[in-house]
């Protein structure tokens, strides 16, 4: 499967200048690609693009070939293939319990009870949070809260998952155990796409990076080859 | 308050179904209001005191100090009780500046067996308290078919307290430091920016959820799988 | 200063006196919680009075609630925002004039932002979480303190920002809309209070008196305070979130 950006021009409500110029960019899956970048240069508006949230003014976003449609049943399919995970995961953890925070997004695809159940169990065992599901969401620690809003997006078996800056607020014990995670889902088949201000991380985690600029993608390659400086 | 909370959800028995033990509390509740015995009310509170501290584990110095706290609350409002205030003068009472205040056995009693009765009754209320994780009584009201909107707004409620609490935490600590708490004067306004503060976050993170939420394919209603819980007599699985 | 004429009378009299003093020096330390009315302090026909008084304005509360909800989806999340907010404003520090530190009750500002009614419902979940997280007021009188602090404390305070909006300047109206919920508040307290526990010799009058003398200490300036508090940070919303204020509905904005 292949999300791709074709020229995507994204402007916010009632502002003038647009937040994405141009972007053109393909995704596969199973790729594990780095998004950097300074503040302001495009990547969460990328992740928002990416998942239907924000609808390009010009331009076109292809999944799998075919434009995506933003009716309810067309995003409701996007959001089914793209996930994001968010930069402060108290800004997505609604429920108060993490079992029923995670079972969200699997009854908003229409899954029965007990498929909807089976999956929080599955990827509660893939993010280790068995121990965890009836706790209440506050009193998780960080690195706790992060896997928590990462499984509920992966309960929705996404084939892209954009993952915004997951790893920042981490302290160097719990990131390790975040990338295994990451790393994982990537081995099983899913496009993970990390933004990050960290060289370091991206060039020594990714396959590929994209570095954004002004909105548009600036340069993107394998990290470390010699075609990355021109 | 969170630690009121965290008892709630690491007791001994916070994984028992909600139903029994709010049925447990009410109908202390209620005896203890509709008996209106002295006799019956320290007894209720003995039984409360021992289901909290022996059945659920709770620390039984935590148990106190939050039933002498109460306690001393309750004693001002029972103080109304007990005295009688007038102006006119009162053969059977004592002058208090203008006002004679008198005060008689029967008066007495009476708040005497109210203060014992409160005291049953909040004991009834600690125990549900310490014992239940709000999420369990907010899962109950939703089996007991108290409408959707409402048992929404209650869990996400409950969550946002936590976090706007923390939000509040971090203020307070960065007006400390800058002594914005010096006198009466900075102290107000320190607590009106806090205030001020504290709105505009909840207001934009109740916008940025909703992105969140909409990224999850959200149409609307908060649908959520219910919570599972023991039943006595069975096994703990 | 005692006259008293019997010995067997002294002691008692004294003995409440060095209570009184010892209970409102406790008391005055957490002066907004001590208008709640604590759990089992009401007759149960009393408490369940207050319950009937308080399910109109709930039901109407749940009507506007739930046609808010219905037109704008997102909206239950900014309610839970609401009631959190309000339950966490009481956990502000509040500096009383008199000295001692306390904490705002938020029934005026609630009332303001959001309207009485479904300030009646965010107050009756406000008012279970602290019976259940802080162990301030509890579940039989919750409906007793529902009708001080989510009805009668709101609707005054919408009654003088509806009424006298436009006619005072705005300062004005919010520092009168705010202490009078607050002091209404606490006058409802003591008129329940004084309802349930009549005195034996001078009746409702006089039980509403004493109840009322034991709260006004500590209530009348903390009320003042919390005019002034919530003036300020409407002053400051209307600077600094304009936006959010007319996305709430509220008039003039």
């Amino acid at each position: 499967m292949q999300l791709t950006f074709i020229d995507v021009h994204v402007r916010y409500p009632g502002l003038d200048i647009s937040a994405l110029n141009g972007v053109n960019l393909e995704i596969n899956t199973g790729e594990r690609v780095a998004l950097v970048g300074r503040n302001g240069s495009g990547k969460s508006t990328l992740m928002l693009t990416a998942n239907g949230i924000l609808r390009p003014h010009q331009g076109a976003l292809l999944l799998d070939g075919r434009p995506v449609r933003y009716d309810r049943s067309g995003l409701r399919e996007l959001r089914r293939n793209v996930g994001v995970v968010f930069q402060n995961p108290d800004d997505q953890l609604f429920s108060a319990s993490v079992y029923q925070d995670i079972s969200l997004g699997p009854l908003n695809l229409g899954l029965t009870q007990a498929e909807a159940h089976r999956r929080v169990q599955e990827v509660a065992e893939f993010c280790g949070l068995q121990e965890l599901l009836d706790r209440p969401t506050h009193a998780l620690s960080g690195g706790e809260k992060t896997r928590a809003a990462l499984a509920g997006v992966l309960a929705m078996s996404p084939r892209f998952l954009f993952a915004d800056e997951v790893t920042n607020s981490l302290d160097p014990w719990m990131r390790p155990q975040v990338l295994e995670i990451l790393d994982r889902l990537a081995d099983s088949g899913c496009a993970v796409i990390l933004a990050t201000h960290d060289w370091a991380l991206a060039s020594a985690w990714a396959q590929r990076v994209i570095w954004l600029e002004g909105g548009s993608v600036f340069r993107q390659g394998k990290p470390g080859a010699s075609s990355w400086l021109t | 308050m969170r630690q009121i909370d965290a008892y709630a959800y690491s007791n001994r028995i916070s994984k028992l179904h909600p139903a029994y033990k709010v049925g447990a509390s009410l109908l202390a509740l209620v005896l203890c209001l509709t008996l209106n015995r002295p006799l019956a009310s320290l007894l209720i509170l003995a039984l409360m005191l021992g289901l909290t501290i022996f059945w659920a584990g709770v620390s039984w110095r935590f148990v106190l100090t939050l039933l002498l706290t109460e306690g001393s609350f309750l004693l001002a409002g029972v103080l109304g009780v007990a005295i009688s205030v007038s102006t006119m003068p009162d053969a059977g009472g004592a002058a208090l500046g203008p006002f004679w205040v008198r005060s008689d056995a029967a008066s007495v009693w009476l708040a005497l067996n109210l203060f014992l009765r409160a005291l049953g009754s909040v004991s009834a209320m600690n125990f549900l308290a310490l014992t239940t994780p709000i999420l369990d009584l907010i899962e109950l009201l939703r089996r007991l078919r108290v409408p959707e909107v409402l048992v929404e707004v209650m869990g996400l409620t409950y969550r946002f307290i936590f976090i706007l609490f923390d939000s509040l935490e971090r203020m307070t600590l960065a007006q400390e430091v800058r002594l914005g708490f010096g006198n009466w004067r900075s102290s107000l306004r320190s607590a009106a920016l806090i205030g001020t503060n504290l709105f505009i976050d909840a207001f934009r993170r109740s916008r940025i959820l909703e992105t969140a939420l909409q990224s999850r394919a959200w149409d609307g209603a908060l649908r959520v799988l219910p919570r599972k819980y023991n039943h006595p007599f069975q096994k703990c699985n | 200063m005692l006259h008293t004429s019997g010995m067997y009378r002294r002691w008692p009299v004294l003995a409440l006196w060095l209570t009184a003093t010892a209970g409102l020096a406790l008391f005055s330390a957490r002066t907004a919680y001590a208008m709640h009315i604590m759990e089992g302090f009401l007759p149960p026909a009393w408490a369940a009075f207050w319950f009937a008084v308080a399910v109109p304005f709930w039901v109407i509360g749940f009507i506007q609630i739930r046609r808010l909800v219905k037109e704008k989806p997102e909206s239950r999340l900014m309610l839970g925002l609401a009631g959190a907010f309000a339950f966490v404003l009481s956990a502000l520090k509040l500096p009383s004039v008199t000295g001692s530190c306390s904490h705002p009750t938020g029934v005026g500002l609630g009332a303001i932002l959001f309207g009485p009614f479904v300030m009646s419902i965010l107050g009756g979940i406000v008012l279970l979480f602290q019976a259940l997280l802080l162990a301030h007021g509890g579940l039989t009188t919750l409906g007793a303190n529902a009708v001080s602090m989510a009805v009668v404390g709101p609707l005054a305070a919408w009654g003088v920002w509806k009424g006298l909006q436009g006619r005072l300047p705005e300062d004005g109206v919010v520092f009168l809309a705010a202490t009078l919920a607050d002091l209404l508040t606490y006058v409802t307290t003591s008129a329940q209070l004084a309802l349930a526990y009549p005195d034996p010799v001078g009746g409702f009058v006089a039980s509403f008196a004493k109840f009322g003398a034991i709260f006004a200490i500590t209530q009348i300036p903390l009320a003042i305070s919390e005019g002034i508090l919530t003036v300020l940070i409407f002053r400051a919303l209307r600077q600094t979130a304009a936006t959010e204020l007319k996305a709430l509905g509220v008039q003039g904005a």
